[in-house]
């Protein structure tokens, strides 16, 4: 093959071909706008997928909400039950401090707190002891019955009424 | 188009779907895209209309893919075309099988160039394009790609001789 058939072959031939060039951008501009939309459609359902996911996930992974305790302090009435230690030091110290005293009016009242406190601890006998002794110190309308004299003071009064119709002048 | 920094940002709004940027792609290429696909196509140039409609589809369907860093648009839409020239030849070739009676006697005399040409190897491909597609002298090739002129007719010298031999063989 000669230089000159060979620059025959590998020359470039002349023919026309714009008739399809608009046809070509058209098209391949097509494809383009469509790969744009469907690229933001893509990212459209991602970004809701994602978010949907994220809420399933925090609705799953969330702590439960925290129990708020509240402390409410209800004082409730219950019988007066100290401790025997407390109540039998506090009782005797009582009793001495009447024992103690001068003062007779003090004295009575004294053995009074005593006494109720020595009931409470159910020590009936220093109770009965102290309520005596105060029954003989109080005064006559001391000796009358009282709204909230203990139940074993009531009856010592009622019995000392029986035995003395006197203390009632 | 010679400014890299336009280019990139065309090929930028044409990713976004800009039809305007595209177009100013389109037609800074189209002419130079038909000239080789025809020249690859061997000078067939229904196969070469239809080669380039799949170059520019590609193109437009890959462009997101498309490094300014590595090369310009245009080296990018060569090598679209080139490989969408190989495709159609493909095609043609298994359908001429069966040939129509109206094809064209020379197609196969264009067929059998354009596989010569798709055969050579890349830089044998690259200076014959240039002196056959692009017009240019042994001076402007040896400016363009940084050799000696002497360097230059070597290796037209050599592409030339390895396409006559794939030719004949």
């Amino acid at each position: 093959m000669s230089d000159d058939e060979l620059d025959d072959l590998l020359r470039l031939p002349a023919a026309p071909m714009r008739a399809r060039s608009d046809a070509a951008f058209a098209a391949s501009l097509r494809v383009l706008r469509w790969r744009v939309w469907r690229r933001r459609v893509v990212c459209a359902m991602l970004f809701v997928l994602g978010g949907a996911g994220l809420f399933a996930a925090g609705r799953l992974t969330a702590p439960e909400p925290e129990r708020i305790v509240e402390t409410v302090t209800v004082e409730v009435p219950v019988a007066v039950s100290p401790s025997v230690e407390v109540v039998a030091d506090t009782a005797v110290k009582l009793e001495l401090k009447a024992e103690l005293s001068d003062s007779p009016a003090e004295s009575a009242g004294l053995y009074k707190r005593a006494a109720d406190l020595f009931l409470i601890e159910r020590n009936v006998a220093a109770a009965v002891r102290c309520y005596t002794l105060f029954l003989a110190l109080a005064t006559p309308a001391e000796r009358l019955a009282q709204n909230d004299d203990s139940w074993l003071l009531f009856e010592l009064k009622a019995a000392r009424r029986a035995a003395n119709p006197g203390d009632l002048k | 188009m010679s400014d890299a920094a336009t280019e990139r940002a065309l090929v930028q709004a044409a990713r976004a779907g800009d039809a305007a940027a595209w177009r100013v792609l389109f037609d800074s290429c189209a002419e130079s895209v038909r000239r080789y696909a025809v020249w690859r196509a061997g000078g067939d140039v229904h196969l070469a209309e239809d080669a380039v409609q799949d170059a520019w589809l590609t193109a437009a369907k890959t462009l997101p893919r498309f490094d300014p860093g590595r090369g310009t648009f245009a080296a990018w839409l060569g090598g679209l075309t080139a490989n969408a020239v190989r495709a159609r030849l493909r095609t043609a070739r298994r359908g001429s099988l069966h040939p129509l009676e109206h094809e064209p006697a020379g197609r196969e005399w264009n067929w059998r160039v354009a596989e010569v040409l798709a055969a050579l190897p890349g830089q044998y491909e690259a200076v014959l394009k240039q002196k056959y597609v692009d017009g240019l002298s042994v001076v402007e090739i040896a400016a363009l790609a940084g050799q000696t002129e002497k360097a230059v007719e070597s290796q037209l010298s050599r592409a030339r001789q390895a396409f006559r031999e794939a030719y004949a063989s």
